[in-house]
């Protein structure tokens, strides 16, 4: 007991007090403390081009909470959106700390969305800027919108006062529906560097065209296609689907199939899953794709004129599926003929797949792949199943009268 | 010399140390996605090389690298080449020093001064230091255990996040045959495997120094592993391409894990988990060089010595370079080159064949 008091004495309990007091000094950080109510949080960033090519970046900032506070009817947090301008994306927010009075922490950033000019110029730049500082997640998902991003996030919808919100929810649906493409920045930086060097994302747009909706909506749906850094077209909404069951991704959504007698059925789709194995010979570049598929039945609708009496007859089912084949199939063709006709651009990323299957064939062909693509033959199998007919074993108006 | 360290214990400081830095980079990304190859298949030099010092130890079973030097080379040039030990253990606690202020103040502090943090870290280490090896070995215990449970942890987590995880991304598989590449990555054998020349000075602290050949094999072996389960998760995370254009791709991978709303933005604690490895392995460098001060200038009081290593490492490290680019370009080319592969590999093998001439000359003399 004696020694170590001894040895406390000297010199240890210097030393301790030093640690403690310099780190508690330091520790909390003197230069780099982020204090949660003098800073800006950044939920969505907004980049246009303007026509002198300058950048316009949008801000959507979350105002602090102790104003909404007083105002007791307001649930939802409030936001407002500031536009800069600047040579560069860093320079534009140089620029706005001239009149914003709270430093911009973009940590809590929940999408990026981009202008179609600036995307038809080249969004290397957004891309770059996102994952170089700390502050950004490589999580953060792009979108593309048709007009203007600041007319995004000054867009007020129903259901959340913040689209940044909203948007983040949509992209959340549509990873498994697969209607609109997601893509983060961290696919985007692996996508211009890889074999095919063609991305997809989704596209953002205010809807319009439904007037009966009092309520402006955003609607999420469709895919913008870039080479490298360019855009170069989009897609629609069947397309990406077709697209995804190439990719093997589509989770969740519905299917309609026709039967023999014109009447439509309404199917779930619970998973799928695709399968691809390429093959080149002598430079001829043969894919066969492979996809698989699980659904329910969901809806019979209109008069139905066949039995369809499941459990007697399960048979029905077969014929069913074989119709949901061929209709996955159309979705799938649908993708190819924009990819290889309109596009002529390598959306299925099977340059990579190639590159990884057979390198040493692949090298051969890798200059002239832009070319080589629109006439790759891509051969489409599929094979799905329906489980399910639901709590219902028979359409209910099968008895009683077509 | 007083026996301090148990066989565990070595085990565990023999694993942490290469790690401890080589986790944070992409190391050999010339081999691109077979870099986890290249990584397992250079643990056999590792092991020769293992073997190459634990022969020459076994030949001085109570001396450290800079006391038996004079005893084979003569007082003169064993005591110049113990100096040069000395100065190139200080100069790789600065190195691994540098690495983990740049990562800090590229993640988390970037407007504070690199000295501050800095004294924060170095006056940690010099009093671990200053309190010996056996409670650094102690504490190594401890933390080993804490590690490979957060280690893991990140692993259950990053795969338990849908479509992150693409294992897809590690093909093709040795395209270019494996000679090819192995050529490209020759450097992994000074960084990380030769660093474990650190340990000649601590074999003769080890209790049951009979099992020590044994247990460093298991150690190399184990350290291969880990480190090649790191590449291959964040290159099938991050894809090669964002892998290699990045600083430290494993806490970027680490960056990605989000799970629904409510987990996500963890890479501060394992920036903290990297720190760790880094202090343990600066730690383990500075004692080295310590223990080697101590020993040429037969000093019996060591402790102090810590203080003024410590402050050289400090000021050391901010001075090796101007940049970070600059600081990862000298210790990747230049380093390797010049420093490393001689002090870790040509070295140890003159000693061992000088060793082995005199005694055939001693014994001809004898007969």
């Amino acid at each position: 007991m004696n020694r170590l008091k001894n040895h406390f004495k000297r010199f240890n309990i210097i030393l301790l007090v030093i640690t403690i007091f310099t780190s508690s000094f330091c520790l909390t950080g003197c230069f780099d403390k982020n204090e949660i109510e003098k800073l800006g949080f950044v939920v969505a960033l907004g980049i246009d081009l303007d026509n002198h090519n300058k950048i316009i970046v949008s801000l959507q900032i979350l105002e602090s909470s102790d104003k909404s506070q007083t105002e007791k009817d307001t649930k939802a947090g409030k936001s407002k959106v500031y536009i800069c301008t600047g040579n560069t994306i860093y320079d534009a927010l140089y620029n706005l700390s001239k009149g914003l009075s709270i430093p911009i922490k973009f940590s809590n950033e929940k999408c990026i969305i981009i202008g179609k000019k600036f995307a038809e110029a080249g969004i290397k730049p957004i891309i770059d800027f996102s994952l170089r500082f700390n502050d950004m997640r490589p999580t953060t998902p792009v979108l593309v919108t048709n007009g203007d991003a600041v007319d995004i996030l000054q867009m007020q919808a129903p259901e959340n006062p913040i689209s940044a919100f909203v948007i983040h929810d949509l992209i959340k649906r549509q990873k498994y529906l697969c209607l609109a493409s997601t893509t983060t920045n961290l696919d985007f930086a692996n996508n211009m560097k890889s074999e095919s060097s063609i991305s997809t994302c989704g596209i953002i747009n205010i809807d319009k065209e439904n007037k009966k909706n009092l309520n402006n909506s955003l609607i999420l749906s469709g895919s913008a296609v870039f080479r490298k850094d360019k855009l170069i077209g989009y897609m629609n909404a069947e397309e990406t689907r077709g697209m995804q069951w190439i990719k093997g991704k589509v989770k969740l959504g519905s299917l309609v199939i026709k039967t023999r007698d014109e009447n439509k059925i309404s199917l779930h789709i619970i998973k799928s899953n695709s399968s691809l194995k390429p093959s080149i010979i002598d430079k001829k570049v043969d894919i066969r794709v492979n996809i698989k598929a699980q659904s329910n039945i969901q809806e019979i609708s209109e008069h139905i004129s066949e039995d369809m009496n499941f459990n007697t007859n399960p048979d029905i089912i077969d014929r069913l599926s074989k119709e949901q084949d061929k209709a996955i199939y159309n979705e799938a063709n649908l993708a190819i003929n924009a990819a290889q006709d309109r596009l002529s651009a390598d959306i299925f990323d099977f340059g990579n797949l190639l590159y990884r299957e057979c390198p040493h064939e692949w090298n051969s062909i890798k200059g002239d792949w832009n070319k080589l693509f629109p006439y790759v033959n891509i051969e489409i199998g599929v094979s799905s199943e329906i489980k399910q007919t639901g709590i219902l074993s028979k359409p209910i108006t099968n008895e009683e009268g077509n | 010399m007083k026996k301090k360290i148990s066989i565990y214990q070595f085990f565990v400081l023999m694993t942490i140390l290469p790690y401890g830095s080589a986790s944070l980079f992409f190391l050999a990304p010339e081999a691109k996605q077979d870099a986890w190859i290249c990584l397992l298949s250079y643990s056999l030099i590792g092991i020769l090389l293992q073997i190459i010092y634990i022969t020459l130890y076994n030949k001085y079973p109570e001396d450290t690298l800079v006391t038996y030097m004079p005893k084979i080379y003569g007082k003169f040039i064993g005591s110049i080449l113990g100096i040069m030990y000395i100065v190139y253990f200080t100069y790789a606690a600065t190195r691994v020093f540098r690495d983990f202020s740049e990562l800090i103040s590229a993640f988390s502090l970037q407007h504070t001064s690199k000295l501050i943090f800095g004294m924060v870290f170095i006056i940690t280490i010099i009093y671990a230091i200053y309190n010996g090896i056996e409670n650094i070995s102690n504490l190594v215990q401890l933390c080993f255990l804490i590690i490979i449970i957060i280690k893991i942890g990140s692993f259950f987590l990053i795969s338990s996040m849908s479509d992150v995880v693409k294992l897809y991304n590690l093909k093709p598989i040795l395209s270019d045959g494996i000679l090819s590449v192995l050529k490209k990555s020759w450097r992994l054998i000074a960084f990380p495997y030769g660093e474990t020349l650190v340990f000649t000075m601590l074999y003769p602290l080890v209790i049951e120094n009979n099992k020590i050949k044994k247990v460093a094999i298991l150690s190399i072996v184990t350290e291969a592993i880990l480190l090649s389960l790191n590449n291959i998760l964040f290159i099938s995370t991050l894809g090669v391409n964002f892998a290699t254009s990045t600083n430290f791709p494993l806490l970027e991978t680490y960056r990605l894990i989000q799970i629904s709303d409510f987990f996500s933005k963890t890479d501060i604690i394992f920036i903290l988990l990297f720190l760790v490895g880094g202090f343990f392995k600066i730690c383990i460098f500075l004692y080295a060089a310590v223990l080697g001060t101590s020993q040429i200038l037969n000093l019996k009081n060591t402790r102090f010595l810590s203080i003024p290593f410590g402050i050289i490492v400090l000021i050391s490290s901010l001075l090796i370079a101007k940049n970070y680019p600059q600081h990862i370009k000298t210790g990747l080319g230049y380093v390797i080159n010049y420093v490393h592969i001689p002090m870790q590999i040509i070295i140890p093998i003159i000693t061992l064949l000088v060793y082995y001439i005199k005694n055939l000359i001693l014994n001809k003399n004898k007969i």
